[in-house]
């Protein structure tokens, strides 16, 4: 696993989830994964700058909350079958937007 | 019409749309204000709850002189509350229905156990303030009753509307002046100006997203109604009062503070807005105290001021105060003073700070409430000076 995730345990609950990944993360390749529909913006949280993606009545995504940090957050729409469907569909192009290791030379 | 949605913010911090003063609160304090008020049988506190949305909304919407229907339905979703259809209203009534409500989702996590009852009145004080707007009713003219509500297990909230007879004694919405006539809250703290937290906060955009909701700082915000918030308190204290039991009612709406506090404050402290908007500029709890009170001060709340601050005690002055200016213009110069929100909030800061180390991350679940709140040697509060007993300015002092 090339990140951890976390529920977040505070008043939302089953909602929040909060990821740490020790890579360079590129926000773009993995907005672009999560499909067509997504809509992205960004917000300055103090000097702070956070990316966001959402998914209308399914879930946001916020890159950058704190250094290595992102929060992804279901929509209280979604039914739990979407929301665990949204969630390995995110960590799946979570997987694929980190630095990819070098081929092994045989 | 977005445009005529845009919420004002005056350079003393009061937020209004149509002229209605807005404050922000999360899902626990209404969750607790809602609970604290239906505690005692027999004041018919439901009845004010749905009177108290039906007076606010409509006099928002008439403030805002929207015009078209659909800016009623637009409106809910911008505070917070959800997605409402109007559309199956006419003049005689009909079915309103939630797919989304802040009121009848939201609540259960706070509450952390089943409703026997329904939470969702506001939606129905709204649908029935809404429609008779829309219709050219009095604010009275329509009656809502919850039908079917998502906190009790139903897949969408349904509201029945149905008219009702003019009263021309039923609650009114007061207005707020922009102006400010009170002496201007000073300067206490050298981190960050107010004006500087106010931009901040701004740009986090703390309005409802495509499903009507503000899901931030680890709660479900609302922009809600001051209105709203003070005739539920304090109608709740007149009747209480009307039983003998006033200072029970008042101690009551101080616990529904101090659970504001934990929520919302430790929320706060503990996300990441929070680490990037002030870490940079606090260094030490006295620090952090005075950081969230200017936040306090974005909410639509007063303007919080901290003129004393330390490990034993605290002195709070509240410019604006919401809760005793809405007072005074529904009730009269009070007798004692009402700041019951600012109170608990204080002493929640205080509580969570100095007691709970809530700089150095806990959970905020109920052991760690229990370990802080109910700690022998809690902060007390008392206040000592109020805008609704006629002083410039509300004081509020924690000590231990």
């Amino acid at each position: 696993m090339i990140f951890a995730r976390h529920s977040d345990s505070r008043c939302q609950r089953g909602l929040t989830f909060v990821y740490r990944y020790g890579f360079e993360l590129d926000a773009g390749q993995l907005l672009g994964a999560l499909g067509p529909d997504l809509i992205c913006a960004e917000q300055l949280w103090g000097e702070r700058k956070v990316i966001i993606g959402i998914l209308s009545r399914r879930f946001e995504v916020q890159i950058g909350v704190r250094d290595g940090e992102l929060r992804f957050m279901h929509r209280m729409s979604a039914t739990l079958d979407q929301r665990e469907s949204d969630r390995a569909g995110f960590e799946a192009a979570l997987s694929m937007a980190s630095p990819q290791p070098p081929p092994e030379s045989s | 019409m977005s445009n005529a949605l845009q919420v004002q913010m005056s350079s003393n911090g009061r937020r209004s749309l149509g002229g209605e003063a807005l404050v922000y609160h999360c899902n626990f304090y209404n969750y607790w204000l809602q609970k604290t008020i239906l505690l005692v049988d027999g004041l018919d506190m439901g009845g004010v709850i749905h009177d108290a949305a039906v007076a606010s909304a409509y006099a928002c919407l008439k403030g805002l002189d929207a015009g078209h229907y659909s800016s009623a339905v637009k409106l809910f979703a911008k505070l917070g509350f959800g997605l409402m259809d109007l559309s199956q209203i006419d003049a005689d009534g009909g079915t309103v229905t939630t797919s989304v409500s802040h009121y009848g989702q939201c609540l259960s996590a706070a509450a952390g156990a089943e409703f026997a009852r329904p939470q969702s009145r506001f939606d129905a004080g709204f649908a029935a303030g809404a429609s008779a707007w829309g219709h050219g009713r009095m604010s009275c003219g329509f009656e809502g009753t919850v039908q079917a509500c998502m906190s009790l297990g139903a897949s969408e909230g349904k509201i029945s509307l149905r008219g009702r007879k003019p009263n021309s004694e039923f609650f009114r919405s007061y207005r707020l002046d922009q102006n400010n006539d009170g002496p201007v809250p000073p300067k206490t703290w050298g981190g960050l100006d107010q004006a500087a937290v106010d931009e901040a906060v701004a740009r986090l955009q703390l309005v409802g997203n495509e499903e009507g909701l503000i899901p931030r700082f680890g709660v479900m915000l609302t922009q809600h109604f001051a209105h709203f918030y003070n005739r539920l308190s304090f109608e709740f204290l007149r009747r209480m009062g009307d039983s003998g039991m006033r200072i029970a009612g008042e101690h009551l709406l101080l616990d529904a503070g101090y659970r504001c506090a934990f929520h919302t404050f430790g929320g706060v402290f503990l996300s990441p807005e929070w680490e990037s908007l002030m870490s940079p500029v606090v260094a030490s709890k006295s620090d952090a105290a005075h950081a969230m009170a200017s936040i306090a001060s974005t909410l639509g709340w007063g303007r919080w001021r901290l003129m004393e601050v330390n490990e034993r005690r605290a002195v709070m002055r509240v410019y604006d105060d919401y809760e005793s200016l809405g007072y005074r213009s529904m009730y009269g110069q009070a007798t004692r003073p009402v700041s019951f929100l600012a109170a608990g909030g204080l002493g929640g800061l205080m509580n969570l700070l100095y007691l709970g180390d809530i700089l150095s991350g806990p959970e905020l679940d109920s052991a760690y409430f229990e370990k802080v709140f109910e700690h022998p040697e809690a902060f007390t509060v008392h206040q000592t000076q109020s805008i609704a007993m006629g002083h410039g300015f509300s004081e509020i002092v924690a000590e231990r």
